[in-house]
């Protein structure tokens, strides 16, 4: 590969023309008040930021407040339940993901709304049934058993260990 | 409730932030004082008056609101007032009170947007009135907006009603899981019934644009569709299928090519224009907006020290060469950072449904796509579009959707999840979900 030195030279010189530049600006009393400025915009975005960080913890302990320590169990699986509205289904890109045939691809939603959870059959073949009985969409309370095809699990409320963490972390795949 | 929101919010204290927030907006008036171009000082005590009285009663007013999070108001109010400190300044300092109503209208109508989508369930219900909305500021441009033109003059004020559809497709395109996934056959095609007329609506939109000769909005349009589709295609979980994102890719790429085909004579003439060849003509706005970016340099030339000012929307479609010029190409970098910073605050405390979710993505969409065609429009490295850039452009209607959309955005952060569900014994099916 042949490399031409004078481009090269050329490249450097510009990028030291450019610094030389910026240098020249900044030490002008108008340039250090510019620099000045750009510093104090970015110290309040980063406060602002950092806040976020501390909003984000304290809406996950309001969720976890308000939510409960929350999970689908089914057979040895424990998968507790991080968001307003779930996906159950065979496919693997469901939320919560039951690997048998009898389920269908995308069988059902659970759904959390001030309290109270929803299940919402997605038209599956095999249907849903929620303590034996059949149903399009319903209302569920913890320990309730609910079957998607031949599958059955139910939502547990699980304990909360001395540091806040859940026990019986499960995958959320089989 | 509310009670309750109140005292879990009270463990976070805001005083740093606000302290912070004030502090920039008096070093940067502190700027425009020992270095700006102005008259009298007199002009600079006025602006710097009504920035920091705004800051105290947004403060104040933020401080009466019951949300989980803050951060997005709080980065809204700092660019604000940056806007209204860069607009001031724009060839000598003078207090700019449009632009000052035009933000605060931004900020209630912020405030609105969130009310209107922080409960989802609420918001998705909305979703016929959206459609209906649209086709009510079709009608309504149709009527009063003459012959193939976007703006509807009202005595001195000039409204862009099609900048009202932003927010509407942005709800329409926004789905719960449940509407996601509930799915019908139509003919061959099997998807749910809101995917057609999120299509339609958008390929109605499109075409109207195309018809008022305002081809500026039409990327920002394609993208929120755009972006809705790759949701509904892909979603569940990153499931992205190659053959479908390729498909539309390529759809997309044969719809560009043909629009730039069949596009009018004026917008061929600015896509293929050299603009240092035709600087008295076509090129002359991106001429005088590069020419005054070099100029201005890191830094700047000083507050009101600017002559970009004398150009056609100077302080609208090349708002960012204004900046530059006079504040330095970092500030102006700086202030679109701080833009992204609120669209980028979605990541951090990740929405807890899928319904704010996308919204999130439409709400970007729509700042991605303005932002790119405004600043690269604006240095030449595409085609000139005439497009505003959020919050610092000088445009009521631009800033009072903006606003909402960002309220949009703030709905994420801070969810309201009540769904009026009947009561029924558990284990019984329910009738009514209302």
């Amino acid at each position: 590969m042949n490399v031409d030195l004078n481009n090269v030279n050329i490249s450097l010189e510009s990028v030291s023309d450019l610094l030389n530049g910026l240098y020249a600006q900044i030490i002008t009393f108008r340039g250090f008040a510019s620099v000045f400025v750009m510093l104090f915009i970015d110290l309040c975005a980063l406060f602002i930021l950092l806040k976020s960080g501390s909003e984000k913890k304290l809406c996950h302990k309001k969720w976890r407040k308000e939510f409960g320590y929350i999970a689908v169990v089914e057979g040895g699986r424990v998968i507790p339940v991080e968001t307003s509205e779930i996906l159950l289904g065979r496919h693997r890109s469901a939320d919560i993901q039951f690997p048998d045939l009898s389920v269908s691809r995308y069988h059902a939603v659970l759904t959390y709304s001030d309290g109270v959870f929803l299940l919402e059959d997605l038209n599956s073949k095999s249907g849903t049934y929620l303590n034996g009985k059949k149903i399009h969409s319903a209302v569920i309370n913890v320990d309730d058993e609910i079957r998607l095809g031949a599958v059955v699990f139910q939502i547990k409320r699980i304990k909360e260990t001395n540091n806040g963490g859940r026990k019986g972390k499960g995958k959320r795949k089989a | 409730m509310a009670a309750e929101k109140v005292k879990e919010n009270a463990k976070l204290n805001y005083f740093f932030i606000k302290l912070f927030v004030v502090l920039t907006h008096i070093v940067l008036l502190l700027n425009v004082y020992l270095n700006g171009v102005y008259d009298d000082a007199a002009a600079v005590i006025i602006l710097s008056a009504f920035v920091i009285a705004s800051d105290v009663i947004y403060f104040m007013i933020l401080g009466t609101f019951t949300q989980d999070t803050y951060t997005v108001d709080y980065l809204l109010v700092l660019i604000a007032n940056i806007s209204l400190i860069f607009q001031s300044c724009f060839g000598g300092v003078q207090f700019n009170l449009k632009h000052f109503i035009t933000l605060t209208a931004g900020m209630i109508s912020c405030h609105a947007g969130y009310l209107f989508t922080r409960n989802s369930f609420k918001a998705e219900k909305f979703r016929p009135y959206c459609y209906a909305g649209i086709g009510v500021l079709m009608i309504v441009i149709l009527l009063f907006a003459g012959s193939r033109s976007m703006w509807i003059n009202i005595g001195s004020f000039s409204v862009q009603p099609s900048e009202f559809m932003k927010p509407l497709l942005v709800m329409i395109c926004a789905s719960s899981l449940q509407s996601q996934q509930t799915k019908k056959k139509y003919w061959i095609i099997r998807t749910a019934p809101n995917n057609i007329g999120m299509v339609l609506i958008s390929v109605l939109i499109i075409a109207f644009q195309w018809w008022c000769r305002d081809l500026g909005s039409i990327p920002t349009f394609a993208a929120v569709t755009g972006c809705a589709l790759i949701n509904r295609l892909c979603y569940p979980k990153a499931a992205f299928s190659k053959r479908k994102i390729g498909a539309l890719a390529a759809g997309a790429v044969a719809l560009a090519v043909l629009a730039v085909k069949f596009a009018p004579g004026y917008v061929k003439d600015r896509l293929y224009v050299d603009i240092w060849a035709d600087q008295y003509g076509n090129g002359y706005q991106q001429c005088r907006a590069l020419i005054a970016m070099a100029e201005g340099g890191w830094l700047g030339k000083g507050p009101g020290a600017g002559r970009l000012s004398n150009v056609a929307a100077y302080d609208t479609d090349i708002v960012f060469s204004s900046v530059s010029e006079e504040w330095g190409l970092l500030a102006a970098i700086l202030f679109v950072i701080l833009i992204v910073l609120m669209l980028a605050t979605s990541l951090i405390n990740t929405p807890k449904c899928y319904y704010h979710g996308t919204i999130a993505v439409g709400v970007t969409a729509v700042f991605v796509v303005q932002m790119s065609l405004n600043i690269f429009g604006s240095c030449n490295m595409i085609p000139f579009t005439g497009v505003t850039l959020p919050f610092l452009s000088n445009g009521g209607t631009s800033i009072v959707t903006s606003g909402f959309l960002i309220g949009m955005l703030k709905a994420s952060q801070s969810p309201v999840f009540v769904r009026n569900i009947v009561e029924v014994e558990p284990g019984t099916e329910r009738g009514d979900q209302s």
